[in-house]
């Protein structure tokens, strides 16, 4: 039974495969080569026939009694054999046509040749003529395709091989004398069993992936002895017979002793054979075994990479059985292995997901190509959302033997960019409001610059007309409540102005360039110079690194920092400004009335002062707007002080190259009532 | 001597008075109190169908005006042929930066921001009516030629 199912499953007696080995394309080649061989021999044969005439003629030539010579037909029976065998790698339905019709052809031949023999069909030419009727039947039947009809070929081609080795064989060993049937049997030339041998071989091995062949051509163990011992095996015995049967034709030892000898030798050449046999088997075993562990490693490290992966991959035969399931599968089915392999979709999941996936799966065993989308599929922890690629495996012969379905669940990432979008639509919504808030603050910054200035012109134009109008009729009194009215006038236009630059400084696109900081400070320097000429100071200028950031703004911020210096020193003795660059940061220095660290938190707001205006004039906007421009460009303002030492205001700006958090539009971003390290923040009101 | 003409174009009647105050000792002072009215003066059309024929001296055009505002007229007056050559100073309380660029893309000829001071105001208007009322020259024009626009 054991044998019965190996030959089933493995190399049984089974139809040819179309998928051939190294050994199948052998056999064929060799079947070639002795159809090859076969032509040669009849030609030989007929140039025998040729020259020939029979034995006892005196001009009987090299060749003479080699070949039936007294038979061309069973010459040409050999010749279309040959030709036959050659052609087994011709168009398949023309070489079976050809097969078939060529076996008929050396049956008619055979007849023929029968009828010229002697009347006893153990003569020679009978002999022959059975040859060629067997040989000419295995050609015919090497057309079909039914097994049975291979069988029996292979069958008939066997005995085709006892009947010509024995010929061969009898020739061989002179074998004579004892028997007169069978004197006029092994008489028959020996070619006449040669090409007979090579004729089935030949036939043999036209079908190498057929029948029994298929246990000599074959991958397994069990066709590699076959192929080792079986020549081995033949050989010494026709090697070793051969010497018994000559050593005693010779005389040289009795017969009993050469049958002593013959055992001997049989025993100890097939020992030889079994153990040269085993060493190579044993090698191959090592080999195969080394295979086996190279293939069980490799599929571990490719089944531990399938249940890494955080998709489910699943083999599906083309029955749509699971053949192979990996570790995420169990996991979101809450399956086990076992129990998922050899059942269906339908009988392990719910019956939308198995339809799903039956779709995916069919479209690629009919495409023979990879399949993609997206499914929805019902699973124990409720409904996810996949991206299913099926795509097909194929075998050798390009069919597809399975489909490998890939499933990776997205629910997250699909919810993540749902959230996405949500969050997009928000801040969509928020920049609307902010575009919205931007174009009212836009008008209300052109309304307060046209109509807040105008009742002022007025005020202040009115006042000065009625004073002209009173000259010298109005007393001192009137007078001043006219100036105060003047001056307040002025104060709220410079109020206004500021208010104004200060909207401008936030909402402006900032045109950023490579600015020369020395360059700037030393034109503002000579701007405020040139403003208060009687007011000496002395500037300290040390070497400064240029910067990257908006020309306009930047020169904002030096020119209200410098004028502030300039401002909140002139009432010391001897006013000194110094401006620096260390590791980055630039600082404005001055000796001048400083401010209390307490008040610190203010200094950068809005309209807010640390000075009263009798003490030093200002609106309060201009430190507001220094740090907002920073802020603008990604950087802060902080400042060092104490009363009457001076203060020092550090700020940083990057250099060209260097990497900026600027902003494009401040709107969004409100000055914060200190910047910079709380042990330096300051305050000091604008210029 | 002739004095020269200038068109004010002002809704404002305290900005009207206080601009006289500044110039009308020595200059002929027409006031128009909105953009359609000003460019009916100019195309002798309407209410002013009937005045004297020829292009003012200087216009002084405030850019918040009602119905037309002082840029639509000032584009309307650079399309024109006959009046592109009147120099326009745009006389405003806006400093803003739009009002300027467009200002001068659409070929005013000046923009002056009006002070809040009594005294800046009265010296810029001053200086405004003496450069471009008596200083500067206009090509002549060919002033009866003027018909109101289709």
């Amino acid at each position: 039974m054991t044998t019965l199912h190996f030959l089933k499953d493995h190399d049984g007696l089974a139809p040819e495969s179309p998928a051939d080995n190294p050994h199948v394309d052998f056999f064929r080649r060799a079947a070639r080569k002795l159809g090859w061989v076969l032509i040669g021999l009849t030609f030989l044969g007929m140039v025998d026939s040729v020259l020939g005439g029979y034995p006892h003629e005196a001009h009987a030539h090299a060749l003479h009694g080699m070949f039936p010579h007294h038979s061309l037909s069973s010459l040409a029976a050999f010749l279309l054999i040959g030709l036959g065998v050659i052609s087994v790698h011709a168009t398949p339905r023309a070489t079976r046509w050809l097969q078939t019709v060529s076996g008929i052809a050396i049956m008619v031949l055979g007849t023929v040749a029968t009828s010229e023999s002697p009347v006893n069909a153990w003569q020679h030419g009978g002999l022959t003529a059975w040859v060629l009727l067997l040989l000419g039947f295995c050609l015919a039947a090497g057309g079909s395709r039914i097994p049975i009809i291979g069988y029996v070929r292979q069958s008939v081609l066997f005995a085709i091989f006892l009947l010509c080795g024995l010929v061969v064989t009898g020739q061989a060993y002179a074998v004579q004398g004892e028997s007169e049937y069978l004197d006029s049997f092994l008489n028959l030339p020996w070619t006449t069993g040669l090409m007979g041998l090579i004729a089935g071989h030949g036939l043999l091995f036209q079908h190498p992936n057929f029948g029994i062949m298929r246990l000599v051509s074959g991958e397994g163990f069990g066709c590699q002895i076959m192929r080792r011992l079986l020549p081995s095996v033949i050989l010494l015995l026709v090697v070793l017979g051969w010497g018994l049967s000559f050593g005693e034709n010779l005389g040289v030892y009795p017969s009993s002793f050469g049958e002593a000898l013959y055992v001997v030798l049989a025993a100890t050449g097939f020992s030889g054979i079994l153990l040269f046999t085993a060493a190579s088997l044993n090698r191959l075993d090592h080999e195969r075994r080394a295979r086996e562990e190279d293939l069980r490693r490799s599929q571990s490290q490719l089944q531990a990479v399938l249940d890494q992966i955080p998709s489910i991959i699943c083999i599906k035969s083309p029955a749509e059985r699971y053949l192979m399931v990996n570790k995420q599968f169990t996991i979101s089915t809450g399956l086990a292995a076992t129990a998922c392999v050899g059942r269906t979709a339908a009988e392990l999941l719910s019956p939308v997901a198995a339809q799903a996936i039956q779709r995916g799966f069919r479209a690629a065993l009919s495409t023979q190509a990879a399949v993609s989308g997206v499914d929805v599929l019902d699973m124990p922890d409720g409904p996810r959302t996949f991206l299913s690629a099926h795509f097909p495996l194929l075998n050798a012969g390009g069919e597809a033997y399975a489909v490998c379905g890939v499933y990776t669940d997205v629910t997250d990432i699909k919810r993540q960019e749902e959230e996405i979008r949500t969050l997009n639509e928000s801040l969509q919504e928020k920049t609307r409001r902010q575009e919205a808030a931007n174009a009212e603050l836009e008008a209300f910054s052109y309304s307060v610059s046209h109509d807040l200035r105008a009742p002022l012109r007025h005020i202040a134009g009115f006042g000065k007309l009625l004073a002209q109008r009173n000259q010298g009729r109005l007393d001192e009194k009137s007078l001043h409540y006219l100036d105060v009215i003047e001056t307040s006038v002025s104060r709220m236009g410079a109020l206004i102005d500021d208010l104004l630059s200060f909207s401008r400084a936030s909402k402006t696109e900032l045109m950023t360039r490579r600015i020369d900081t020395g360059e700037l400070v030393a034109e503002v320097r000579a701007e405020l110079t040139a403003q208060k000429p009687d007011r000496p100071v002395a500037w300290d200028i040390g070497p400064l690194p240029p910067m990257q950031g908006d020309p306009a703004m930047l020169r904002l911020v030096w020119m209200n920092l410098l004028s502030n210096a300039v401002k909140y020193s002139s009432r010391s003795e001897a006013p000194r400004i110094t401006v620096s660059c260390d590791a980055g940061v630039f600082a404005v220095r001055d000796n001048g009335a400083g401010f209390d660290m307490r008040y610190a938190d203010k200094l950068f707001g809005v309209f807010q002062r640390l000075h009263s205006n009798q003490e030093y004039e200002g609106t309060g906007i201009g430190l507001a707007m220094v740090s907002r421009i920073l802020e603008r460009h990604g950087e802060r303002i902080w400042a060092d002080a104490a009363p009457g030492a001076g203060a020092c205001f550090y700020f940083v700006l990057p250099g060209p190259g260097e990497r900026s958090g600027a902003t494009t539009t401040g709107l969004a971003a409100a000055p914060s009532a200190v910047d910079g390290p709380a042990d330096h923040a300051a305050g000091k009101d604008s210029a | 001597m002739k004095l020269k003409s200038i068109l004010l174009a002002e809704d404002s009647p305290m900005d009207v008075e206080l601009t006289m105050e500044a110039l009308q000792e020595h200059h002929h002072i027409a006031v128009v109190e909105d953009g359609e009215a000003a460019l009916d003066y100019l195309y002798r059309r309407g209410p002013f169908a009937s005045r004297e024929p020829g292009n003012p001296d200087l216009l002084l055009l405030d850019l918040k005006l009602p119905k037309l505002n002082g840029l639509e007229v000032l584009e309307n007056i650079k399309k024109c042929d006959l009046l592109r050559t009147i120099p326009v100073v745009v006389l405003t309380s806006s400093k803003e930066q739009p009002d300027l660029k467009t200002a001068y893309e659409l070929g005013a000829n000046a923009y002056v921001v009006k002070p809040v001071v009594f005294e800046q105001f009265m010296e810029a208007v001053r200086q405004i009516g003496q450069f471009w009322a008596n200083l500067n020259e206009t090509p002549p024009t060919a002033p009866s030629s003027l018909s109101p626009r289709p």
